[in-house]
C-alpha cells in the first residue's frame, strides 16, 4: 500500500521553512509536510471517511438545555450563544486533556472544591447528553480513531518533534494510531530534517548582546553582559511611524551592510489590518519589495445588512436614516446613482417615497414595500419574502445575494414561532458582521520577509526590525475562562491526573515561539515601540521589555534603553538611522481669495421655460444679505449634503407649532375659544407629528412631545387674547404671496395675514424662539423677512386669487404692518402701533423701520450680482451681524467653503 | 502573616511606587503572597502597567524568574477591569453572560432615553418644566428637555454610584429631611400668599394699566413697568402666585418713584405693600416643598430609570461601565460563596489613589478586606481633587481616622530640590494645618533658585491673562537664552541646559490654557497643549470632502471644495463657473477619486478611507505643511475612528439612530461623535516635544512633574453653584454599611438668595477644602524650581481666590526678596510683572521659525518596487496563471474511453468536481469500493449516478491499462522539489503511471469544454510542473495527458511528440 510520509509542523509558515528545507537537499516524492487540520484532510481522504454532516451547534444547544440545573442554567436563558460557546471550550480543554469521552466520564473527581467539582461534573453530564456527537474539532478524530486499517487506500505516517508542535492527549492518541497502521518504524532521515527547522543560534556572533536575546530571555542568565549594537529599541509615536521608521531604516541598513539584500532582511508583525496598510504604504513608498505580507481585507456584509435595515423600516415609524441606508445599498433594483438621491430626499424630511421617472415595477413595487409596516407576523414574512425576491445585483454582489436570501429564510423560521413580531430578536439575527476575505499572501525570494507575531518563522534573516513592541504583545495574553480559571485547571490536573493546559502555559508557549522567531536572526534586530495608539492614547511597552532589560549591565530601568525619535540625543544613537537634512515646511496651495467679478447676470442663473428669474424668497434673501457666497451655492446646487439622524431641531419644533396653528386659527373662522384650545392642541398635534415628523412618536421622545404639546398650548392661548383685544379678522393662513423687489419677482408663504377694526392689514410670521432672538434686528433696522411680505402685499398678493376679502382689502390700498408673535416667550414684536406696548401682556411695538437697513442691504447686494460682481464675506462680518445688526448669521456656516473664502477685514456696512 | 491592614499616606513625590515594589516584593520572598495572586487597583492603565513592570523588575532583580513570568496573571488594574473580571469568572453563578459586551455612549444614552420614556414618576415635573427651573439655556444650547434629561442621568448617576437598591423607597425621605433641615422654619404658607395676592389685586385695583406709556421715553423705566405690570398681571391667578416663586422675585423689585421720574401719588403706598408681602419669600414653605417634590420625583424616577434600563441591558447582554462595578459588588454581596471562591484566589489586595475611590468602588474593595484579604491602602488626601468624578476623599479621612494604628505615612520626597521642599512643607503646613506631614527632602540639589515670583501689583484693564502670559513669555525667554541655566535631566541623571520642554505652566482651567498659549506663541515661544479643533482641521475636512465624493460623485459641494483647496488644481471662480456652464467640476483630484468610488460596492469604511487617502496622497502632501504632525496625526486618528466605527455593532449604531455601514452612514457618525466632550480633540503630534513648553490642567498635571513649574491663574475666583445635587453620608462610622448611610443632597436654586445662602454654607466649605488640595497639588510638580504668578493686586478683595488662600500664609518682600512663611524667611527672587499688553506684543510674528526634522516618512528615499519578482513557491495546480503554452493539436493523441458524465445531482461545479475525482480516485484503486461510494463522498446518489460513474472508471482503467504497460500505478502522489529559479514546488499529481519507458503523468478534469485539445494548453504548465519535479528526481517522463471526467476522454501528449 502506498504511504505518504507526513512531516507535522506547527502552522503553515514553519511547513513552508520546512518545505524548502527539504526540497534543498533533493526533490521528494510521496512526503507531505503540514499542519494538523492538513494532517486530518490526509487522513481522513486515506481512510475512506465522509466529509462531517450534522447541525453541531443546534445539537449542542440542545443538549445544554437538558443537563437539569448545570452551571450555566441561568446564563444560557439571557446570553445563549456566548454561553454555549464558552461551555464548549471548556469541553475541549477537557477532552483534549483525556484523549476520549469514556475517560472523561470514568475520571474520578476527588478532591475539588465545592464549585470545582459541580463545574467539572455538570461537562461530564453534558458529554452524556450530547450522545456521542462531540465538537466539530474531534468529530474526524473520533471517526478516524474507528477506522479498521483495512478500509485505508493508503498509509500515513507521521513524524514530529517532541512539543513541536504541543499535542493533546487526543491528537497524539491519533497520530499513534495512524503510525501503528503503517507498521513500518520512522525514516531517521526525515525526523533529522525536522529538527533542523529548530533555529540555531550559532551564526550569531558569540557575546553579543543579540545572542544574548536569544540563549537567556524569559531565563535566569548568571552574568549580564554590556549593550552593545546588535539589538536596539526605538520609541516612536504610532504604528505608521513604526512602519516609515523601519522602512527608511531598512533602505540605510542596505547602504551600510556589505552584501545585503532585501531579502536577508526581516519585519516582524502584531496580527492587525492597521499593521499591514502602513508597512505596505511605508515599503511601496521605499521601493522595497515585501515577502509574505498577510492581505485580508474585510467585507460589507451588505446582504444581512438589507434585512437588518428592512427591518428597522417595517416597524413603524421607520427611522429616516434606516431608510435612506435602505435606499442606497448596492442589493437595490436601481443604480448607485438613483439609490444616493432616493436617500438623500428622506433625509431630507421627503418621507413620500414617491416612485421616480423611470422606475421599474420592481423598483415601484420596492418603494411601496418601504413606506409600508408590519403589525403580525404573517404580514411580516409576506414583506421579507417580497423583499429579497426584488433584490438585484451585478456578478460581484451575487455572494450577498444568497446571505440576503439565507437570512431571509432565517428569520422566517423565527417568525413561524411568534405570536407577535419580536424585532429585536429578528434584529439580533439579521444583525450584520463585516466578514474577512480569504487571506491572500504572496511569498517571494526577494522581498523583505514578514513574518508574524503568531506564526513561526518562515525564512531566517540577518536584521529584522519587530513592530508593535506593547503592552498585550510579544506575548499575547491568555484568554480567560468562565468555567475555569488557571488555579481550577491545576486543581482538576493534581485531581483527576489530566493534563490540562492553562492559559499561563498558553502564554508560555507565545514567549517561546517569540524565543524562536528571535534566534532566527543572525545580525540585527530593532524593536519598535510605538507610545501611541492612532487615536492618541498612550500605550505601554511590551511586558518582556522588563526581562530584556535584566539581560545587560549597567540597566536599572530597562525602559531607559528605548531610543526616542522625539529626543536629539537619542536619536543620535539610533544606529541605521538615516540624517537627512531637515527642511522648513513647504505651505501647501493656497487658494486665491478675493471678490470675483463673473461678467455676467447672476440673477440670471435660474431661469423659468421663458427665461425669467425665478422668485427670491425672503429667507433666500436674508442669505444674500448675509453671505452672496451661500446665495450663490445654493443657486448652482452646491451646498453640502449629509446624513443626520432624525432630531426634534428648531427648524422642526417650527413647523409643527406653524401646522397646530394653522389649524387652530383657521381664516374665516371665529376665534377658536380657551376651552376649544385646550382640547384641541393634542390632537391636532398628533396629526402634524404623523405626517411631519412620524418619529417623535416614538417611545424616546415622550418629554419632548409633552413639552412641546404644552408650550403650543400656552403659546395658542396668548395668541387667542391677542386676537380677541385686536377684535383681529384672520383674512388667511399659510397664504402664498407674490410681488416683487425692484423688478426682481418675489414670493413666499405668509403665516396669517389679519384684518383689523380699522381695516388695516397686518402680516403675521409665527417664530419659534423668544423675543430675545428677533427684537434686536428689529430695532436696529435688520430685518427683512415680514417686510418682504408686507411689499409682496403691496407690490403683488396672493398666488390665488379666490380670497376675495383679501383682494378686497388689498385693492382699497390700507396700510399693512407687521407682527412677529414668539411663540417660546408668547411676546407680540411689531411695527403696528395700534395699542401701546404692554397693553396686551408680551405686546412690544418696534419705533421705526425695522427692515430699513436690511432692504438696502438686499437692493445693494441684488445690484452686485446683477453687473456679476461676487463680494465674498469679511472677516468682520459675523460679529457685524451678530452685534450690530441683531442677527444670527448662521448663512455663515452653510459651507466650510465661507469661511475658506473669506477676506480678511470689516464689514463693509462698518467700514 | 500579613498584616490585615495597612494604610500608606503618601504625599506628593513620596516614592509610593517604589514602596508598594519593595512590600510586594519582599513579601513574594518571604513566600507570604504567591505573585499571581496580587490584586491591585489603581487609578489608570498607565499606572497599573507600570506598577507591574516595577514588581517584576524587583522580582526579576531578586532572581526570581519565576514569580516575575507569574506576574503576568495577577490582576494589577483599574478598578473597573477588576469588576469586569469578577464579573467574567463568575458570570455563571451571577447568571450573566460569560462574554458581556460593554455598552458605547450611543447605547446607553439611547438605553436611557427609552427606560426615561417608560417611567411615568417624572410626569410632574416634565410637565412643569419651566416651573422647575428648565428652560432653554443659550450658553449650551441645550433645551429644556435635555436640562431634565441631565439632571436625571446625574442623579441615576448618583443612585448608582452610591450602589442603591432600585426597589427601596427609603431613599426620598432622608433627601427631603436633608433640604427641611437647611431651609429653616418657615411661615404659613398660604397666609403669606394671600396677603402678597390681596397687595396685588389692590393695587392692580388702582392702577388696571401699565404705567409704561406715560414713560415714553424714558427706556429703562418703560421696560421696568413693562416688566411689572406683566408680573401683577401674573401674580393676579392666584394659583400661579402660590407656584411661580420667581414671580414673588420679581414683585420684591418693584419699581418705585425715583428721582426725576416721579409715579402717581398713591401708588408708591401700593407698590410698597406689594412688595414687604412678597419680601415674606425667604420664610414660605412652598419653594422648600417644591424643591422637596422635585427631589422625591427625581428620585423616584431614577430609581424607576434604572431599574428598566437593567432589565434592557441584561435582555441584550449588555454591560455598562459603572456595572462593571456596581454588578460585581452586588454580586459578592449576594452570594457569600462567590465571595469565598474569589477571596481564596488573592492573596493580597493593594489599592493606590485611595482618595480617588467612590464609595462604590470602596464597597466592592472593602467586601473582600472585610472576608479577610490582607489589605495595603496607599493615597493622599491632599491630592484628592477628582470630586467631580464622584470621588469622595472623606472615606480615606475615615479609614485613617479609624486605623491610625496601621498607618505607616512615607516621610520623605524623592522629587523636589531641597530647598524647594522647605518651601513646600512650609505651605504645607499652612493649608492643611497639623495634618499636613512634612517630607524630608531626598531630591537632588539644583542650581536652580527654587521659588520665584511674578507679581501682579496692578490689575490689568482688559486682557487679564494675557498681561500674564505676556510677563510670563519674558521671563521663559531670558530663562531659555541664558546658557548656564541647567536643570538634571531626568533619564540621564546628567546636568544640562533648560529646554522648553522641562517648563510647564499650569492653569486651573483648560479655557485660560488657551489665552496663555495664543500670547506664548506670538512671542515666538513653542508650545504644546491638547487643542481642539480635531474635526475641523485641515487634513480631516480634506479626507472627509473627499469621503463624500466618492460617496456620491454627484455632489456638487464636495467637488468644489476638493477642486478650489490644497488639493485641487482650479479657483474658486473657474471651478463655479464650470458648475454654472457644465454642471460639473473636472479637476485631476476628482478624477482619481471616482477610481475609488468604481471599487466601492461592499469595501468596508477602513478600507475606503485607506483607498481614498492613498488617492490624494495626503499622507505624503502633509508630510511636508506647515503643523505637518499634526495633520498626520489628526489623519490617522481618522482612521481609528473608521475602526472604531465598524467595531460598534450595527444594532448599537442604530440605538443611536445611525444606520448602514456606508460613507454616508459613517460621516454623520462621525460628525455627531465629535460634539461629545473631548472627542474633538487633536490627538498629541509627538511623544516628548523637547522644545515645547508643557500647557497643563492642575488637574491633569496630578501624577506628573517637570523641571520649573509655572502656577498660574491663581486669580480665579472660588464660587459655588446651585443647583447642586450630590451624595452625602449620614455618618463614616461603619465603613461596612457605607452604602446604606448614603443619601442624595439637593441643593436647589432658590427665587430667594435668602435661602440659597442657607445651602451655599457646607458647599463654599467644600470648595475651599478642594481649592487647597488643587493648590498643593499644582505646587507639588515641580523638581527644581516653582514659579508663581502673584496677582498681589487683589488684596483688601475679599472674595476667595486660590490667592487668598496663599496669600494668608505667605508674605513676599520685595525689599528683602524673600517670602516669609510662620516666621521663616525663604530667599525668592520677585519679578514686577507688567501692568497692560505693549501695543507691540501680539503684533510680533514668529510664525515661520518651524523647521521639519526629516524622519519617519520624510526620510524615506523614494524608489519603485521592482515588478518581476520570483515566487517563493509555486503549486502546479494554480500555475493555470503562470504562462499559457500553444500546443500543436496534430501532437495530441485522444482516447474516448465512455460516453461521458451528464449528471443529475444539485452540486455547484466545484463539489461535484470534488466527487469526481475522489470516485476516479477511490474506485480506480479498489472497484470493490463501488457500494460504499455514497458514503465515502458524504453525497447521496442515485443508484444510476453511482452506475455511470462505476461503469465510466472501470472504462478509463481498462483503457489505461491497454493504452500504457503500466508497471505501477501512482495516485494522489505528493511531489516536492526546487525549480531553476529558486521557487519550491510541491504538490499532489492525481495519476502517475510507471512504465518500462518511464511515467506518465495524468489528471482528472471535471470541467466542461468544448474543444479538450484547445482547453489542453490551459493545463499544460500544470502538467509540465510535476513532469519536471519527477524529471529531476532522475525518472525518464514519457508524457502528460488530461482525463476529461465528463467526456469520458483522455487526451494526452507524448513528450516524444513536442
Ligand atoms: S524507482 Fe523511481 S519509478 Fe521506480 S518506484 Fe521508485 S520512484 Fe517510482
Amino acid at each position: 500500500m502506498q504511504v505518504i510520509q507526513f512531516l507535522l509542523v506547527p502552522d503553515s509558515s514553519a511547513a513552508r521553512r520546512l518545505r524548502r528545507l527539504l526540497a534543498a537537499q533533493s526533490p521528494r516524492m510521496g512526503v507531505v509536510v503540514g499542519t494538523w487540520p492538513e494532517l486530518l484532510d490526509q487522513a481522513s481522504a486515506g481512510y475512506l471517511l465522509a466529509p462531517a454532516s450534522g447541525d453541531w451547534s443546534a445539537h449542542f444547544l440542545d443538549a445544554l438545555e437538558k443537563v437539569p440545573d448545570a452551571f450555566w442554567r441561568e446564563s444560557l436563558a439571557v446570553a445563549a450563544e456566548e454561553t454555549a460557546a464558552e461551555v464548549e471550550s471548556a469541553l475541549c480543554l477537557l477532552l483534549n486533556a483525556s484523549g476520549s469521552t469514556s475517560d472523561l466520564i470514568e475520571c474520578d473527581a476527588v478532591g475539588l472544591s465545592l464549585r470545582q467539582h459541580k463545574h467539572f461534573q455538570d461537562l461530564v453530564r453534558l458529554v452524556q447528553a450530547l450522545d456521542g456527537w462531540l465538537p466539530i474539532e474531534f468529530q474526524s478524530m473520533q471517526q478516524l480513531m474507528a477506522c479498521s486499517p483495512v478500509d485505508a487506500v493508503r498509509h500515513i505516517h507521521v513524524h514530529y518533534l517532541d512539543d513541536y508542535p504541543a499535542l493533546t492527549a487526543f491528537q497524539i492518541k491519533l497520530i499513534n494510531k495512524l503510525n501503528a497502521d503503517v507498521g513500518l518504524d520512522a525514516d531517521p532521515a526525515l525526523t533529522s530534517v525536522l529538527s533542523a527547522m529548530l533555529p540555531d543560534t550559532l551564526r550569531v556572533e558569540p557575546q553579543s548582546s543579540l545572542q544574548a536575546l536569544q540563549r537567556h530571555l524569559y531565563a535566569v542568565s548568571s552574568e549580564k553582559m554590556p549593550l552593545d549594537s546588535t539589538v536596539q529599541w526605538v520609541g516612536v509615536r504610532d504604528f505608521l511611524e513604526e512602519a516609515e521608521v523601519a522602512a527608511s531604516l531598512v533602505q540605510q541598513m542596505l547602504v551600510q551592510t556589505p552584501g545585503l539584500k532585501p531579502a536577508d532582511i526581516g519585519l516582524l508583525l502584531p496580527e492587525a489590518p492597521e499593521y499591514t496598510l502602513a508597512v505596505n504604504d511605508a515599503f511601496s513608498l521605499a521601493g522595497l519589495p515585501l515577502s509574505g505580507l498577510p492581505l485580508r481585507p474585510r467585507q460589507r456584509d451588505l446582504g444581512r445588512e438589507a434585512l437588518f435595515l428592512f427591518l428597522h423600516c417595517r416597524q413603524q415609524p421607520a427611522p429616516a436614516m434606516a431608510l435612506a441606508a435602505c435606499l442606497s445599498s448596492p442589493l437595490m433594483p436601481w443604480p448607485k446613482y438613483r439609490g444616493t438621491i432616493l436617500a438623500q430626499k428622506v433625509m431630507d424630511g421627503d418621507y413620500g417615497l414617491t416612485p421616480f421617472r423611470g422606475a421599474t415595477s420592481a423598483a415601484e413595487s420596492m418603494l411601496e414595500l418601504l413606506r409600508e409596516g408590519d403589525q403580525t407576523p404573517q404580514s411580516l414574512m409576506t414583506a421579507i419574502h417580497a423583499f429579497v425576491e426584488l433584490l438585484d445585483a451585478g456578478a460581484a454582489l451575487k455572494p450577498h445575494l444568497h446571505q440576503a436570501k439565507t437570512t431571509a429564510e432565517e428569520l422566517c423560521t423565527a417568525i413561524i414561532e411568534m405570536d407577535d413580531i419580536d424585532w429585536g430578536a429578528l434584529r439580533r439575527l439579521s444583525s450584520p458582521q463585516y466578514a474577512h476575505l480569504a487571506e491572500s499572501t504572496t511569498y517571494n525570494r526577494e522581498g523583505i520577509a514578514i513574518w508574524r507575531e503568531t506564526h513561526e518563522v518562515w525564512r531566517s534573516v540577518r536584521c529584522l526590525v519587530v513592530l508593535g513592541f506593547t503592552d498585550g504583545h510579544y506575548p499575547v495574553p491568555g484568554g480567560e475562562s468562565a468555567v475555569f480559571v488557571d488555579e481550577d485547571l491545576r486543581s482538576l490536573c493534581s485531581s483527576l491526573g489530566l493534563p490540562l493546559v492553562t492559559a499561563a502555559e498558553k502564554q508560555q508557549e507565545q514567549r517561546d515561539r517569540f524565543k524562536r522567531q528571535l534566534s532566527a536572526v543572525s545580525e540585527f534586530v530593532c524593536f519598535m515601540v510605538p507610545r501611541k495608539a492612532a487615536t492618541g492614547k498612550a500605550l505601554q511597552v511590551s511586558e518582556s521589555m522588563v526581562f530584556m532589560g535584566k539581560l545587560f549591565s549597567g540597566v536599572d530601568n530597562a525602559e531607559s534603553v528605548i531610543l526616542e525619535l522625539d529626543v536629539a540625543a537619542d536619536r543620535a544613537r539610533i544606529r541605521f538611522l538615516p540624517q537627512a537634512v531637515s527642511v522648513p515646511p513647504r505651505s501647501p496651495r493656497a487658494p486665491v481669495v478675493e471678490d470675483i467679478q463673473f461678467g455676467r447676470d447672476l440673477l440670471a442663473l435660474r431661469t423659468d421655460a421663458e427665461g425669467n428669474p425665478r422668485p427670491e424668497s425672503p429667507s433666500s434673501l436674508e442669505n444674500l444679505m448675509i453671505s452672496r457666497l451661500a446665495w450663490l451655492l445654493r443657486r448652482v446646487d452646491a451646498e453640502p449634503k449629509s446624513w443626520e439622524p432624525e432630531r426634534p431641531t428648531v427648524m422642526l419644533l417650527g413647523t409643527l407649532t406653524h401646522r397646530v396653528f394653522e389649524e387652530l386659527f383657521q381664516a374665516a373662522q371665529p376665534i377658536p375659544t380657551a376651552a376649544f384650545i385646550n382640547d384641541s392642541v393634542e390632537p391636532l398635534l398628533f396629526a402634524a407629528l404623523s405626517s411631519l415628523a412620524p418619529f417623535l412618536l416614538a417611545g424616546p421622545w415622550q418629554v419632548e412631545r409633552t413639552y412641546l404639546a404644552s408650550g403650543i398650548r400656552k403659546a395658542a392661548l396668548a395668541w387667542q387674547t391677542v386676537l380677541v383685544t385686536l377684535k383681529a379678522n384672520i383674512l388667511a393662513t399659510e397664504v402664498w404671496l407674490e410681488g416683487n423687489l425692484d423688478g426682481l419677482p418675489i414670493h413666499g408663504q405668509a403665516d396669517a395675514v389679519l384684518g383689523l377694526p380699522d381695516g388695516r392689514l397686518l402680516v403675521v410670521d409665527y417664530k419659534r424662539s423668544g423675543a430675545k432672538s428677533r427684537k434686536p434686528r428689529m430695532q436696529k433696522g435688520y430685518d427683512s423677512q415680514a417686510n418682504l411680505y408686507r411689499t409682496m402685499l403691496q407690490t403683488g398678493g396672493p398666488k390665488c386669487k379666490d380670497n376675495t376679502e383679501l383682494l378686497g382689502c388689498l385693492k382699497a390700498g390700507v396700510s399693512t404692518a407687521v407682527l412677529y408673535f414668539m411663540t417660546s416667550d408668547q411676546v407680540s414684536l411689531t411695527d403696528a402701533r395700534i395699542i401701546e406696548s404692554g397693553v396686551i401682556p408680551g405686546w412690544d411695538v418696534i419705533e421705526g423701520d425695522i427692515a430699513e437697513q436690511a432692504m438696502a442691504l438686499i437692493r445693494q447686494s441684488l445690484r452686485e450680482l446683477r453687473s456679476g460682481q461676487l463680494r465674498l464675506n469679511r472677516l468682520g462680518d459675523a460679529e457685524f451681524f451678530d452685534k450690530k445688526a441683531g442677527v444670527k448669521p448662521y448663512a455663515l456656516d452653510t459651507s466650510p467653503l465661507i469661511p475658506l473664502f473669506t477676506l480678511p477685514g470689516e464689514a463693509k456696512e462698518a467700514e | 502573616m500579613l498584616p490585615a491592614l495597612m494604610i500608606i499616606p503618601a504625599g506628593a513625590g513620596s516614592g509610593k511606587t517604589y514602596s508598594l515594589q519593595q512590600q510586594l516584593g519582599e513579601w513574594v520572598e518571604s513566600g507570604l503572597i504567591a505573585p499571581e495572586r496580587i490584586v491591585a487597583v489603581t487609578f489608570t492603565e498607565a499606572a497599573a502597567a507600570e506598577l507591574r513592570e516595577r514588581i517584576r523588575a524587583r522580582l526579576l532583580s531578586l532572581g526570581r524568574l519565576e514569580d516575575a513570568i507569574k506576574l503576568d496573571q495577577a490582576y494589577i488594574s483599574t478598578i473597573h477591569s477588576f469588576g469586569l473580571r469578577v464579573l467574567k469568572e463568575f458570570a455563571f453563578d451571577a447568571g450573566l453572560s460569560p462574554r458581556p459586551r460593554l455598552l458605547n455612549e450611543d447605547e446607553e444614552n439611547t438605553l436611557i432615553r427609552v427606560a426615561l420614556a417608560r417611567t411615568t414618576k417624572a410626569d410632574e415635573i416634565t410637565s412643569n418644566l419651566a416651573r422647575y427651573g428648565y428652560s432653554f439655556d443659550h450658553n449650551s444650547q441645550k433645551s429644556a428637555e435635555d436640562g431634565f434629561r441631565d439632571d436625571l442621568l446625574r442623579m441615576v448617576s448618583l443612585l448608582r454610584s452610591a450602589g442603591w437598591s432600585t426597589e427601596s423607597d427609603a431613599y426620598a425621605a432622608a433627601s427631603v429631611n436633608w433640604i427641611k433641615e437647611r431651609y429653616g422654619v418657615t411661615g404659613d404658607g398660604e397666609a403669606l400668599t394671600l396677603q402678597l395676592h390681596r397687595a396685588v389685586t389692590r393695587l392692580l385695583a388702582a392702577y388696571p394699566e401699565s404705567l409704561a406709556p406715560s414713560f415714553g421715553n424714558n427706556e429703562t423705566a418703560k421696560k421696568a413697568f413693562q416688566n411689572d405690570f406683566r408680573n401683577l398681571k401674573a401674580a393676579s391667578d392666584k394659583t400661579l402666585l402660590s407656584s411661580d416663586w420667581s414671580l414673588w422675585k420679581g414683585l420684591r423689585a418693584l419699581r418705585q418713584s425715583k428721582q426725576g421720574c416721579q409715579l402717581p401719588k398713591d401708588y408708591d403706598a401700593l407698590a410698597t405693600a406689594v412688595i414687604q408681602a412678597a419680601e415674606a419669600l425667604p420664610a414660605h414653605p412652598g419653594p422648600r416643598d417644591q424643591a422637596s417634590v422635585q427631589v422625591e420625583t427625581l428620585i423616584a424616577a431614577g430609581q424607576d430609570v434604572l431599574l428598566h434600563y437593567a432589565q434592557a441591558k441584561r435582555e441584550a447582554g449588555l454591560v455598562d461601565y459603572s456595572d462593571m462595578i456596581a454588578m460585581a459588588a452586588d454580586l459578592l454581596r449576594r452570594s457569600p460563596s462567590v465571595l469565598k471562591t474569589l477571596v481564596e484566589r488573592v492573596d493580597c489586595l493593594v489599592v493606590d489613589e485611595f482618595q480617588d475611590t467612590n464609595p462604590l468602588q470602596f464597597d466592592l474593595l472593602w467586601q473582600l478586606k472585610s472576608a479577610g484579604v490582607p489589605t495595603v491602602v496607599v493615597g493622599d488626601l491632599k491630592q484628592a481633587i477628582m470630586g467631580f468624578q464622584g470621588a469622595d476623599p472623606r472615606l480615606l479621612a475615615a479609614l485613617i481616622s479609624q486605623n491610625e494604628a496601621v498607618s505607616q505615612p512615607l516621610t520623605r520626597n524623592w522629587r523636589s530640590q531641597p530647598d524647594l521642599m522647605h518651601f513646600i512643607n512650609a505651605t504645607g503646613h499652612a493649608l492643611f494645618g497639623d495634618e499636613y506631614t512634612p517630607l524630608q527632602p531626598q531630591g537632588a540639589e539644583s542650581s536652580q533658585a527654587p521659588i520665584e515670583l511674578i507679581e501682579f501689583g496692578t490689575k490689568a484693564k482688559n486682557g487679564q491673562h494675557a498681561v500674564r502670559a505676556f510677563s510670563l513669555a519674558g521671563r521663559i525667554k531670558t530663562m531659555l537664552s541664558d546658557s548656564s541655566q541647567t536643570i538634571v535631566d531626568r533619564r540621564s541623571g546628567q546636568q544640562r541646559r533648560l529646554l522648553g520642554g522641562d517648563i510647564a505652566i499650569l492653569c486651573p482651567t483648560h479655557k485660560m490654557l488657551a489665552e496663555y498659549a495664543a500670547v506664548l506663541r506670538a512671542q515666538g515661544l513653542r508650545v504644546r497643549l491638547q487643542e481642539e479643533g480635531w474635526y475641523s482641521s485641515r487634513a480631516v475636512k480634506l479626507a472627509c470632502q473627499a469621503l463624500t465624493y466618492v460617496a456620491n460623485p454627484a455632489d456638487r459641494h464636495a467637488a468644489l471644495y476638493l477642486a478650489v483647496t490644497e488639493l485641487g488644481s482650479l479657483e474658486l471662480r473657474t471651478a463655479l463657473e464650470q458648475l454654472m456652464d457644465n454642471g460639473r467640476i473636472v479637476d485631476p483630484l476628482l478624477t482619481r477619486l471616482e477610481g475609488v468610488t468604481a471599487a466601492e460596492q461592499d469595501r468596508t469604511i477602513f478600507d475606503l478611507l485607506a483607498d481614498t487617502l492613498r488617492a490624494l496622497n495626503l499622507f505624503d502632501e502633509v508630510a511636508g505643511w506647515p503643523n505637518a504632525d499634526q495633520s498626520r496625526a489628526n489623519l490617522l486618528r481618522l482612521q481609528a475612528e473608521a475602526s472604531d466605527f465598524m467595531e460598534t455593532k450595527q444594532e448599537a449604531l442604530a440605538s443611536g439612530g445611525y444606520f448602514g455601514s456606508g460613507i454616508p452612514s459613517f460621516l454623520a457618525w462621525l460628525q455627531a461623535s465629535v460634539q461629545q466632550k473631548d472627542k474633538d480633540n487633536q490627538p498629541d503630534p509627538h511623544v516628548v516635544d523637547e522644545a515645547a513648553i508643557q500647557l497643563v490642567t492642575w488637574h491633569s498635571a496630578k501624577g506628573r512633574e517637570w523641571p520649573v513649574v509655572f502656577m498660574c491663574g491663581l486669580d480665579r475666583e472660588l464660587k459655588s453653584d446651585l443647583p447642586n445635587l450630590a451624595l452625602g453620608y449620614r455618618s463614616f462610622d461603619d465603613l461596612a454599611k457605607l452604602i446604606e448611610l448614603a443619601q442624595i443632597e439637593y441643593s436647589p436654586k432658590f427665587a430667594a438668595p435668602e435661602s440659597d445662602g442657607k445651602f451655599l454654607v457646607t458647599l463654599d466649605r467644600a470648595t475651599e477644602q478642594e481649592a487647597r488640595r488643587l493648590v498643593y497639588v499644582a505646587m507639588t510638580r515641580a523638581r527644581e524650581k516653582l514659579v508663581i504668578e502673584w496677582p498681589s493686586y487683589l488684596a483688601g478683595n475679599d472674595k476667595l481666590t486660590y490667592w487668598s488662600l496663599l496669600a494668608s500664609a505667605i508674605k513676599p518682600s520685595c525689599e528683602t526678596m524673600t517670602l516669609a512663611i510662620g516666621g521663616t524667611d525663604y530667599p525668592c527672587p520677585i519679578f514686577p510683572g507688567a501692568a497692560e499688553l505693549p501695543q507691540a506684543a501680539t503684533a510680533q510674528d514668529f510664525g515661520d521659525s518651524e523647521i521639519l526634522l526629516a524622519l519617519g516618512r520624510r526620510a524615506i528615499k523614494r524608489g519603485r518596487v521592482p515588478e518581476q519578482l520570483v515566487p517563493d513557491s509555486i503549486t502546479p495546480s494554480g500555475m493555470e496563471a503562470y504562462q499559457v503554452a500553444q500546443t500543436d493539436s496534430q501532437s495530441l493523441e485522444s482516447i474516448k474511453y465512455h460516453c461521458g458524465l451528464e449528471l443529475e445531482i444539485e452540486l455547484t461545479g466545484s463539489e461535484l468536481g470534488t466527487v469526481l475525482h475522489r470516485c476516479f480516485e477511490i474506485l480506480g484503486a479498489r472497484p470493490s469500493h463501488a457500494r460504499r461510494l455514497s458514503a465515502i463522498t458524504g453525497i447521496d446518489m442515485p443508484d444510476e449516478v453511482t452506475e455511470l460513474i462505476v461503469a465510466s472508471i472501470s472504462n478509463f482503467e481498462r483503457c489505461i491499462a491497454e493504452r500504457f504497460a503500466i508497471k505501477a500505478t501512482h495516485r494522489e502522489l505528493p511531489l516536492l522539489g526546487i525549480d531553476d529559479s529558486g521557487s519550491v514546488i510541491s504538490g499532489t499529481a492525481d495519476l502517475v503511471l510507471q512504465t518500462d519507458a518511464g511515467m506518465w503523468i495524468i489528471d482528472h478534469k471535471s470541467d466542461l469544454i468544448e474543444n479538450p485539445n484547445r482547453a489542453f494548453d490551459r493545463y499544460r504548465p500544470q502538467l509540465e510542473g510535476y513532469a519536471s519535479l519527477l524529471a529531476s528526481m532522475g525518472h525518464m517522463v514519457q508524457g502528460v495527458g488530461i482525463n476529461w471526467i465528463r467526456r469520458g476522454e483522455i487526451v494526452f501528449l507524448p513528450w516524444a511528440a513536442v
